[in-house]
């Protein structure tokens, strides 16, 4: 077959696709612009909300640990503000990054959208991952304090055992429940990760 | 009415035109390009109004750097991927639609248009997002620099990347067109 009857023929096969393709929804749209957009100013308003939550809590937490450390004036609570101030600034920071380039991105090229997306996997991962790692710490930390607590105060938790046992239990079931959720959170973002990295390699030019 | 707000209400008047001209003119491309990154006609609705809505959204920054094509097409597929990988994070099988279920081999002159039509959309929604997103805007008619706009790459790129599609589409349709 030659190159220009072969050419020929995947360009009626492209055409045939093409006819199949638009015959499946041939009609026009059956939305209203009134309504979609009446249905906007809805879904903005919650999304407005869900963010200024979200901005409010975290400047909540960070007003709170600088309440801390003035109120405590401790070595210990101001060597811990240096790393969770930081933290907490970032994330703002990043919220701040994620509301305002929401619409620019969904407009650019899918390349670049998709480029986008990773990023954000990236970030929500190194989240995640600070989140479990902050749990751990600070499980570690209460079962070191734990014991002296409980020794500290033996004549009273003697008396009442059942206490103790509940209150050890009551801990152990909140730190087990929040690790088993962070990390399930961790493996789920990871594997968000890979899917849109490798939905980026497919969007990319090889050389 | 101050003259800000009537300026504001003008400008509000304008984009609601300026959409359901959008709307109007791309409705039924963008029925399809949500048809293409769902697996049901309900799920596809939904991303339909979750595609205008974007639009919608989209509209009072657009200032004509690309074509209106380009700028429709661009955020409905960035909404269908983003659809389209939040599915499958959820590992959902949504059940196939009523039309795209029966997949019995059936030889080709006994095919209807219709049945023929629904295997086709069938077979597409079962491409990689890849070559889905460039076979389905090929499918739509934009020419290759059209596409290389919406995708963020060159005609040449796309040219091999639409050749691999079809040949991909070709092989799931069993040689069939």
């Amino acid at each position: 077959m030659s190159s220009q009857s072969k050419d020929q023929e995947n360009d009626d096969e492209l055409a045939s696709w093409a006819d199949d393709f638009k015959q499946t929804s041939p009609a026009a749209s059956p939305l209203s612009a009134d309504a979609v957009i009446e249905e906007g100013k809805k879904s903005d308003r919650k999304q407005n909300l869900a963010w200024v939550s979200q901005v409010f809590g975290l400047l909540f937490a960070i007003a709170n640990f600088l309440g801390i450390v003035v109120y405590t004036r401790s070595a210990i609570v101001a060597a811990l503000s240096a790393v969770v101030l930081p933290t907490l600034l970032a994330l703002f920071g990043w919220f701040v990054h994620l509301r305002l380039s929401v619409g620019k991105r969904e407009q650019g090229t899918v390349a670049s959208f998709v480029g986008w997306m990773v990023k954000q996997k990236r970030a929500d991962l190194r989240i995640a991952q600070a989140n479990r790692m902050g749990l751990v710490f600070l499980a570690t930390a209460f079962w070191v304090w734990f014991p002296i607590f409980v020794l500290s105060k033996a004549d009273r938790f003697g008396a009442h055992p059942s206490r103790l046992a509940f209150g050890a239990a009551f801990s152990l079931v909140v730190f087990t429940a929040g690790f088993l959720r962070t990390s399930t959170l961790v493996r789920r973002v990871d594997e968000d990760l890979v899917r849109w990295t490798k939905l980026e390699a497919s969007f990319t030019d090889r050389p | 009415m101050t003259p800000a707000t009537l300026a504001l209400d003008m400008e509000d008047t304008a984009s609601r035109a300026r959409f359901a001209t959008l709307l109007a003119h791309h409705g039924p491309g963008l029925r399809r390009v949500a048809r293409a990154y769902t697996r049901g006609l309900a799920e596809a609705a939904d991303l339909e109004q979750d595609i205008a809505l974007a639009l919608w959204r989209a509209i009072p920054s657009f200032r004509g750097d690309a074509s209106e094509r380009t700028f429709v097409y661009r955020i409905a597929h960035n909404r269908g991927i983003s659809h389209a990988e939040s599915r499958r994070a959820e590992g959902t099988k949504a059940p196939l639609t009523e039309e795209l279920v029966d997949a019995r081999p059936i030889a080709d002159e006994a095919l209807d248009a219709s049945r023929r039509r629904e295997t086709l959309m069938r077979a597409i929604t079962e491409l990689p997002i890849g070559a889905r997103s460039v076979l389905t805007l090929a499918l739509e008619g934009l020419t290759h620099e059209e596409i290389a706009d919406v995708l963020g790459t060159t005609a040449n790129s796309v040219a091999v990347r639409l050749s691999r599609a079809r040949a991909d589409l070709r092989s799931r349709l069993g040689g069939k067109s």
